[in-house]
């Protein structure tokens, strides 16, 4: 069935020039760039390009399609890997990254890029497009209950969990320069009891109404002992909630179980149980046992739906994309979360939303941004997003990064200052010159000659990378290459966005271009399945 | 295998292919976004963002002027300059907070700098944010050769970073407390100076740092002292720190360095050996000296007391010293020939008798009786002598400083016509001496005392007793009394005090030494001809020294300015000159026993009385001192044709002929002295 003699012709000569070219461009970039601070630099990025021509070459020999029985071991092995980082990972300027597995160090989240993808190819492989919105959320899936309750591990001791209204009622005091307001922590409990009080009660009057019409369901009770029993009811829980309202600040309502540990244990000394307790606990019980429900529902669900197969009863589709993104979110890495979301959403774009679904998203989207602008940003906060706008307004605060690459590649102009001759870069004013900005060392040194060059083999890149996708034997194959062509696409279109001053600085490596081993052996992994796509393409 | 049955082959992938191609056309509008911002940035605003990138490493180190030096009238150096090391942090290229604090700790033991200052350090740190990370900090100044090496070190081994050594000038006075109020003392700009200087313009550059002149001559010749910096561009990394030759090429060369540009000089009047002799006999006394030469108004000294030491107090430092200076009672800072106003007493008297002359109201013959005192109504006006001196004439009056004939003379003149007097003789009124804060005294008329004594019904006639023998409500200051006794012998002219003789271009010369063996036999004949070219002996070595450049040129001369002439005829000045030699060399005069032994002399002693001067502000225990009577003597000499008019004031000593007239007598005695050894040096020269 497999044809083991491939011609000449069959590989796919093209992405390897551009690949080459990439490379040894970056490299070269690099002995500039890099000249002040460690001068062979550029031979350990050499060493990884070397590594990763090799790895190349062998993903080559093997036929794909092999990884897609592997793809959700490889993604869950990922998702642990990014739980492990969160545990016990290296940090380093203020997040936790790296993670070390005896001598190798790397970084999972660049690992659950590609994760991501082939976990998102084979799901939407073996499956139709033309997804609704509902059908991507699938909001009685196992899967969530299962992420909800992850989630609310995550946020165990976060502020807004442990006691949302004085949260919010500091959120906004500070928002509008109010003083701080000083809210009980255990305000939650009584709300809740109040709640529930007022809801039972309305059920009671729902059921009289009932049963006033169908009255064969109490038929053995006569009509005056349904009134008095109504009544009943309704008296009970009425006393019930005016003794809530009456003894609001009684401690055994405010804080029950505090003050039962208080009077059986401790006898309410100060530093005694009272204080031990986590005002938090109530919300948080009450979560979990929500949660606990919800998951009930799913199993239930799971258990009557047997219709379906197993995966699309365990997983809905949005949440194989948002679990790694929360975990790098956590981290925090928001630029790699970004990418991440950017390849799935595209990979799902691909796969085929209806158009009335692809509106309301874009609408519910713009209007989060809308009240998210509006409403919950403070003004610094705004005022630093829009930084990157105009850099020369704070050059020397958060502006410094994107104006200093603003200097370097203006100041390249048609032809550029020469190699290692730019002053930004060998004066060491770009700030992470053999990173981020290489890009920026590139265009101060080599000019607009030199930044539409790679620009123009950037695009040539993605394009081959799409023709791939269109030429593939089947669906996996396809939407594997369209994983791998958006992580190219979106993070040059953002690299390259960032250093020319149209999008906030965030940290994101240009491939190929960039130092560093674990994205350079990350994207040309990748590369190795595009060659093996594209050599078994004609393949039957 | 069963999964890739689901896979559903080709015709699964052709429902992808439309949405890919929309995707690719998408990219390429996103790539084409791209390319026209590195357009715009490149193209369009590349030559300003290129500027914007030389503005980026290129940092003007400045060069600091030479302020004008100031010397004696024979070209003694008064005020110089010195060059001054200051070590300055800059925090955003030392590096973050931790960084900044390490070292701060390391410049501290390095520089041994005390806990205070050290906590004002770290303050100032934890204020610099934003741009003002980017503002040096000043560690210390006046880095001696240790200190110095010591950080050198630390900053060639890369140990600390963001530490500059910057050159300053430092302003010098290597005479001490010597004149100090007439020389002044400078400081830094503030920013309020700063601001005063840009409303016009700013055209002498000042810059936050730089110096300028604080009081007397360094504040009223801020103009002429003051240069202009230069700079120095040097090629700086990110972290501010010099790179190498290298990059010196990223500047044109022209760019590279301006000079600065020094000053002018001063030549002042003053001669340095006779003010020496004028602090050395006064010291430790209050009061003030002014020697004037009555034919120019040169001053040739001029001393204040107490004093300062301006070193101490010149630049940011010497907060302590301020403060010490301002808690003295004897207020140093008063600048007391010219802002100190005292009642002349005695030496008033020639004033009475000159305008008595003038209006022909007496004689040098006409004598007076006093026999101790003197009634006007139902008032008595003591004689200083209580016996009285019996009938005494002009010349009598003068030498024995009769009360009584002074208090006749002036009952006859009226005040207004006494006032007039005074004033042409240059008393309440300006001597525009070019000093800050000249008060004007006081010249009492009679609309003077309506107007101040208004409660108690204006002018009595009894005032003009009072003023008369230089009492009641007239003020002067010493240097008034000076240039009065100045106009007695040089006709009536009250002249303006010249301070300042020359201003002088500063010396553009540079020479250069090459051995004599080293020039070609060509040269020969142009060293014989080059005025600027000379062979010198330099340790037994033949030796050419070229002299290139421009010399120092006088750019203006101060001459003798009249400011007033008198209306006091020749005649009437000599018969109060002759009053004022029996007051010194006649015996019974009141200043016979002072008296010069190496020259002829006139003068006049006075002892003002001081009335409830200042009780009110000063602690109990200075009462007493500052009751005391203030003792005046102004004398010339030599007796005829004098070449100095010398004024004395004690402040709270006593009797002008005991406490005074002794200084005057050695200021004049030293003064002489210096004439006939600077006549023998020229008579040897010649």
């Amino acid at each position: 069935m497999r044809r083991m003699h491939y011609k000449l012709e069959d590989f796919n000569w093209s992405l390897l020039a551009v690949v080459l070219c990439l490379l040894f461009l970056g490299i070269l970039n690099l002995h500039s760039a890099a000249s002040m601070r460690n001068p062979d630099l550029y031979l350990t990025q050499l060493y990884w390009a070397l590594i990763g021509c090799v790895i190349v070459a062998s993903i080559n020999l093997f036929d794909y399609r092999i990884t897609e029985n592997l793809a959700y071991l490889f993604y869950f092995a990922i998702c642990i890997a990014l739980v492990l980082v969160l545990v016990v990972g290296k940090s380093a300027g203020g997040a936790r990254r790296w993670l070390a597995l005896g001598p190798i160090i790397f970084q999972p989240s660049e690992i659950a890029k590609l994760a991501t993808i082939f976990c998102l190819a084979r799901y939407f492989g073996q499956r139709p497009g033309g997804y609704t919105l509902r059908g991507l959320v699938r909001p009685l899936n196992l899967s969530r209950p299962i992420f909800l309750l992850g989630l609310l591990f995550w946020s165990w001791s976060k502020p807004w969990f442990v006691d949302p209204i004085g949260e919010l009622a500091r959120t906004l005091s500070a928002h509008y320069d109010r003083m701080p307001v000083e809210v009980n922590e255990f305000l939650w409990f009584r709300l809740l009891l109040l709640g529930a009080l007022l809801v039972v009660l309305m059920v009671t009057f729902y059921f009289v109404d009932q049963i006033e019409r169908r009255q064969a369901l109490l038929e053995p009770w006569s009509k005056t002992k349904r009134k008095k029993i109504v009544f009943l009811w309704a008296l009970f829980y009425g006393v019930l909630f005016s003794f809530v309202i009456l003894a609001w600040n009684n401690p055994w309502l405010v804080d029950p179980v505090g003050h039962l540990l208080n009077v059986l244990w401790l006898e309410a000394r100060p530093g005694g149980a009272y204080t031990a307790l986590d005002p938090g606990w109530v919300l948080r019980t009450l979560m979990l046992f929500l949660a606990l429900i919800y998951l009930s529902l799913g199993v239930w669900a799971w258990r009557n739906f047997k219709k379906q197969n197993i995966e699309d009863k365990l997983i809905a589709p949005i949440d194989l994309l948002l679990l790694p993104t929360v975990l790098i979110m956590a981290e925090p890495d928001l630029g790699t979360a970004g990418i991440v979301v950017l390849i799935g959403m595209t990979m799902i774009w691909i796969v085929g939303v209806q158009m009335r679904s692809q509106v309301i998203m874009l609408g519910c989207g713009s209007l989060l941004a809308l009240i998210g602008w509006f409403g919950v940003l403070k003004e610094y906060q705004k005022r630093r997003i829009l930084t990157f706008l105009a850099p020369e307004e704070d050059i020397t605060g958060a502006g410094w990064n994107a104006y200093q690459s603003l200097i370097a590649v203006g100041s390249g102009r048609w032809f550029g200052k020469g190699h290692r001759e730019g002053s930004q870069t060998q004066l060491s004013f770009l700030p992470e010159q053999h990173t981020d900005f290489a890009f920026s060392v590139w265009a101060e040194e080599h000019g607009l000659l030199g930044t539409v060059g790679v620009l123009l083999l950037y695009f040539l890149f993605v394009v081959i990378i799409f023709r791939i996708a269109i030429d593939a034997r089947e669906r996996y194959g396809a939407l594997l290459a369209t994983g791998i062509g958006a992580l190219i696409l979106w993070q040059s279109l953002i690299n390259i966005s960032m250093v020319t001053g149209m999008f906030p600085v965030v940290g994101m490596p240009l491939p190929l271009f960039s130092y560093g081993g674990s994205s350079l052996l990350t994207i040309l992994f990748g590369v190795g399945f595009l060659f093996s796509i594209y050599l078994r393409c004609r393949t039957p | 295998m069963a999964l890739m049955t689901q896979s559903q082959g080709r015709t699964g992938v052709q429902e992808y292919k439309k949405r890919i191609l929309v995707l690719v056309w998408a990219v390429g509008l996103g790539f084409s976004v791209l390319f026209f911002r590195l357009y715009n940035l490149q193209i369009v605003r590349g030559s300003e963002l290129s500027e914007r990138g030389q503005s980026n490493f290129i940092k003007r180190q400045p060069l600091p002027h030479d302020r004008g030096i100031i010397y004696d009238r024979y070209g003694r150096i008064l005020v110089d300059n010195h060059l001054s090391l200051t070590l300055q942090l800059t925090p955003a290229f030392v590096g973050n907070r931790a960084e900044q604090q390490d070292t701060l700790n390391q410049l501290r033991e390095l520089l041994h700098l005390s806990d205070e200052r050290f906590e004002s350090l770290e303050e100032a740190l934890k204020l610099a944010k934003g741009l003002a990370r980017f503002r040096p900090i000043m560690i210390k100044r006046d880095l001696n050769a240790n200190e110095l090496d010591r950080v050198e070190s630390l900053r060639s081994l890369m140990l600390i970073h963001g530490v500059d050594i910057v050159k300053n000038r430092r302003r010098t006075y290597p005479h001490g407390a010597l004149a100090t109020h007439l020389l002044g003392y400078v400081n830094e700009v503030s920013q309020r100076d700063l601001d005063v200087a840009r409303q016009k313009g700013n055209p002498y550059g000042y810059k936050m740092g730089n110096l300028i002149g604080r009081s007397g001559i360094e504040e009223h010749y801020e103009e002429s002292l003051r240069g202009v910096d230069g700079y120095k561009e040097i090629v700086v990394d990110a972290k501010g720190r010099r790179v190498g030759e290298r990059e010196l090429a990223r500047i044109e060369p022209t760019r590279r360095r301006v000079k600065p540009l020094p000053g002018k000089n001063l030549f002042l009047t003053i001669d340095l050996d006779l003010q020496r002799e004028v602090e050395k006999v006064f010291f430790g006394q209050a009061g003030a000296v002014v020697v004037i030469e009555p034919d120019s108004g040169s001053i040739v000294a001029l001393a204040s007391f107490p004093d300062f030491d301006p070193n101490q107090i010149s630049g940011a430092l010497g907060v302590k010293e301020k403060q010490s200076i301002d808690k003295d009672p004897l207020k140093p800072w008063v600048n007391r020939y010219v802002q100190g106003q005292y009642a002349p007493g005695s030496t008033f008297k020639v004033v009475t008798a000159l305008a008595a002359l003038q209006e022909g109201l007496t004689t040098p013959s006409e004598t007076v009786h006093c026999p101790g005192h003197f009634n006007l109504g139902n008032h008595t006006w003591r004689c200083h002598k209580e016996s009285g001196h019996g009938l005494v004439n002009l010349k009598d009056a003068l030498k024995y400083s009769c009360d009584t004939y002074f208090y006749t003379l002036g009952l006859r003149i009226g005040i207004d016509r006494l006032a007039q007097m005074g004033r042409s003789l240059g008393l309440g009124g300006l001597s525009q001496v070019s000093l800050r804060g000249e008060k004007k005294g006081i010249m009492p008329d009679k609309a003077f005392h309506d107007r101040v004594e208004r409660k108690t019904g204006g002018y009595q006639k009894g005032m003009v007793v009072n003023t008369s023998i230089g009492q009641g409500a007239v003020l002067t200051t010493p240097l008034q009394i000076a240039l009065t006794y100045a106009a007695l012998v040089n006709g009536g002219q009250i002249l303006k005090p010249r301070l300042v003789d020359k201003i002088q271009s500063a010396d553009f010369r540079v020479s250069r030494r090459e051995l004599l063996s080293q020039v070609v036999s060509d040269d020969a004949h142009r060293l014989s001809s080059d005025k600027n070219i000379r062979v010198v002996n330099f340790r037994g070595a033949k030796i050419i020294e070229r002299v290139e450049g421009e010399g120092p040129k006088i750019l203006e001369r101060i001459d003798a300015d009249v400011l007033r002439e008198s209306k006091v005829s020749q005649e009437h000045l000599n018969m109060v000159q002759k009053g004022l030699e029996a007051v010194v060399m006649e015996e019974g005069g009141t200043a016979y026993y002072r008296r010069s032994r190496k020259t002829t002399m006139s003068g006049k002693t006075g002892t003002a009385q001081v009335v409830r001067l200042g009780a009110n502000r000063l602690d109990s225990r200075d009462v007493e001192y500052f009751s005391r009577d203030h003792a005046w003597f102004a004398a010339y000499a030599p007796a005829q044709n004098p070449d100095i008019v010398i004024v004395v004031l004690n402040e709270h000593a006593g009797h002008g002929s005991s406490q005074a007239a002794p200084i005057a007598v050695a200021v004049i005695d030293k003064y002489f002295e210096l004439k006939a050894q600077r006549a023998a040096f020229l008579g040897e020269s010649l």
